[in-house]
């Protein structure tokens, strides 16, 4: 599977490829033409000397296949490797050659001294466009210095000058250097542009592939959502369709008089069937709850002002007949602004938490939505007691200064977690399997929950457990 | 006259499993099991003609994880099976990796018709 990041070189290499592997093909062909030369110049009345034009033809053609075995053998054996680089350095020995080969057939046909020159520009426009501009301004440079020696090699006799148009040599010292500061001038100019011009297409190919990989990312990750909802659904209807079946068949089984209905067995059913109506009951509220969290979530108004400790103490004072039936002791220790306040006892039960909330200790405040920041502290704490045994002590710790956001931990000596379910235990009904032996009531939604509006709250939550060792959870702002 | 054939009834819901077996005990000799654990305890004792199992109980797919094991055993490989789902096929087996070797086995929906249980239990044992 391709990577999906693609490199700026990366983002032409299938045009690259494309000219490069072309120009092999086009090659047969220009080599072809070079050797009948010598036959079609001279029906036009240029003549010109054959032998050196029939071996450059020929030399073409030989070096066009040595590319395309190499191509063959070591670049399209292993298509999915071969790497831009393969590529520009084929390109680059291909246009050393022909710039090689051009230039000698120019020569002798005496083309510097003509428009012909030219036909070198084809591949200077080729070159700067797969090649990288450095490299393209010194082959303009190597070779107009080259024509340039040359031209004063002819000039001076000790090269022959083989002239095109079968006149006599005309050309001076001036006339070759005013041609060679043209031809310098115009050549780098055209490579300058095409330069330009190509990699602010490969730049605008690079950013459409940049927004395209984006797209596909956050088309995944919407995938994953749908699935994820899809499956929440899912098990969501098979939670509620396993106690109905249950209060289905046992209302079967005593509409069909299966059993004697005045019997001590017809009426342990009808109670099994009437607590499984109240557990699908609490799975349906459950539902319901954390639906309308999720959707008033996105509205994100954490505009209120909310007392922690205010909101804590109301949530044990709210549970208290709980706590009592169990003879659990909820220890709160408040640590606000490097005081250190101290509730070892519980409310008790007719006191008034009017009277109470008078004597907490100074405000530790955080923005929020105190509706659901209540539902989420009180999902925590009432797990604490309901996995708590009898007799047993519940610990919550609150840490608040002007320094740092507040943290809580909130820590009993319960059953704990099974290690295995640790990981998935803010998932949807997912539950500890001690949980469920030890509370059967429980709708595996209360953590989700929790988790939802601590979220919504920009806080992080945590838990540490392991099985008959308690539980401890781990809330800061 | 023949003893009455055994059945191991596997749920986690104790009204369900009283349904059940107040309608499977008339014909059959009816044990059960609240997990898949005691399930596996208690296998060998037993030694039941059919196994009925529900699909999931304490977590998502502990019918399938018992199924596979007791399909591995020497002992319990010929046992038939039957896997009571809430919800469906499809979507239980889709939650867990692919065993095609229960497959075969019957799937009924909770909450299942009397009639259609003791019809399929018949059709099992009779294999």
């Amino acid at each position: 599977m391709r990577n999906n990041k693609t490199s700026f070189d990366e983002v032409f290499l299938e045009e690259i490829k494309y000219i490069i592997l072309y120009s092999i093909k086009l090659r047969w062909v220009i080599g072809c033409t070079i050797l009948l030369l010598p036959i079609i110049l001279p029906i036009f009345g240029f003549f010109i000397k054959p032998a050196p034009i029939l071996l450059t033809g020929i030399a073409t053609l030989l070096y066009n296949t040595i590319f395309h075995f190499y191509n063959k053998k070591f670049i399209e054996i292993k298509p999915e490797r071969a790497k831009i680089s393969d590529y520009s350095r084929l390109g680059r020995i291909q246009i050393l050659f022909d710039y090689i080969a051009l230039a000698v057939t120019l020569y002798f046909i005496g083309a510097v001294h003509t428009n012909l020159l030219y036909i070198l520009f084809f591949h200077i426009v080729l070159g700067s466009i797969i090649l990288s501009t450095g490299y393209m301004y010194l082959m303009v440079i190597i070779s107009l210095i080259g024509f340039y020696v040359l031209s004063i090699l002819e000039l001076n006799a000790f090269l022959p000058y083989y002239n095109f148009y079968n006149l006599p040599i005309t050309f001076t010292y001036k006339s070759i250097t005013t041609e060679f500061l043209f031809h310098l001038a115009i050549l780098m100019s055209s490579v300058f542009i095409i330069s330009f011009l190509t990699n602010k297409i490969k730049s605008d190919n690079m950013k459409i592939q940049r927004a395209k990989d984006n797209l596909e990312k956050n088309y995944e990750a919407m995938k994953a959502l749908e699935i994820r909802k899809s499956k929440f659904m899912r098990y969501s209807a098979h939670q509620l369709r396993s106690p109905l079946a249950t209060i289905l068949s046992a209302l079967n089984i005593l509409t069909a008089k299966m059993i004697p209905l005045d019997s001590e067995r017809a009426l342990n059913l009808m109670k099994g069937a009437n607590q499984r109506g109240k557990a699908l009951l609490n799975i349906v509220n459950s539902l319901l709850d954390l639906s309308r969290i999720r959707e008033e979530r996105k509205d994100a108004r954490l505009s209120e002002e909310i007392n922690i400790v205010e909101m804590i103490e109301e949530i044990i004072f709210s549970i208290i007949e709980q706590i009592g039936n169990k003879e659990i002791k909820v220890i709160r220790v408040y640590n606000i602004m490097g005081r250190k306040y101290e509730y070892p006892h519980t409310i008790k039960y007719h006191e008034d938490f009017k009277t109470h909330k008078e004597n907490l200790p100074p405000d530790c405040v955080v923005a929020g939505n105190s509706e659901h920041l209540r539902h989420g502290f009180y999902n925590i704490i009432e797990n604490a007691v309901k996995y708590s045994n009898v007799d047993s002590k519940i610990f919550i710790e609150l840490f608040c200064d002007e320094y740092k956001m507040p943290e809580i931990i909130i820590k009993d000596e319960g059953i704990g977690i099974d290690q295995e379910f640790l990981d998935d235990i803010f998932l949807e009904f997912v539950r500890s399997p001690n949980a469920k032996d030890f509370e059967n009531e429980g709708t595996g939604l209360g953590l989700p929950l929790a988790k939802e509006v601590f979220d919504e709250h920009n806080a992080t939550l945590r838990v540490k457990s392991n099985v008959g060792q308690g539980t401890t959870f781990f809330i800061r702002f | 006259m023949s003893e009455k054939k055994r059945i191991l009834l596997v749920d986690d819901d104790p009204t369900f499993v009283e349904t059940t077996k107040i309608v499977l005990e008339q014909t059959y000799d009816v044990r059960t099991a609240a997990d898949g654990k005691q399930c596996l305890d208690i296998i060998d004792d037993v030694n039941p003609d059919l196994i009925i199992l529900d699909v999931m109980m304490r977590h998502l797919g502990e019918g399938l994880d018992v199924a596979t094991k007791l399909k591995s055993y020497e002992k319990t490989k010929s046992i038939p099976i039957i896997m009571l789902t809430g919800v469906s096929k499809v979507y239980d087996m889709s939650t867990q990796v692919d065993d095609s070797k229960y497959m075969s086995d019957v799937w009924l929906e909770k909450p299942v018709e009397p009639g259609k249980l003791l019809e399929e239990v018949k059709k099992l044992l009779e294999k």
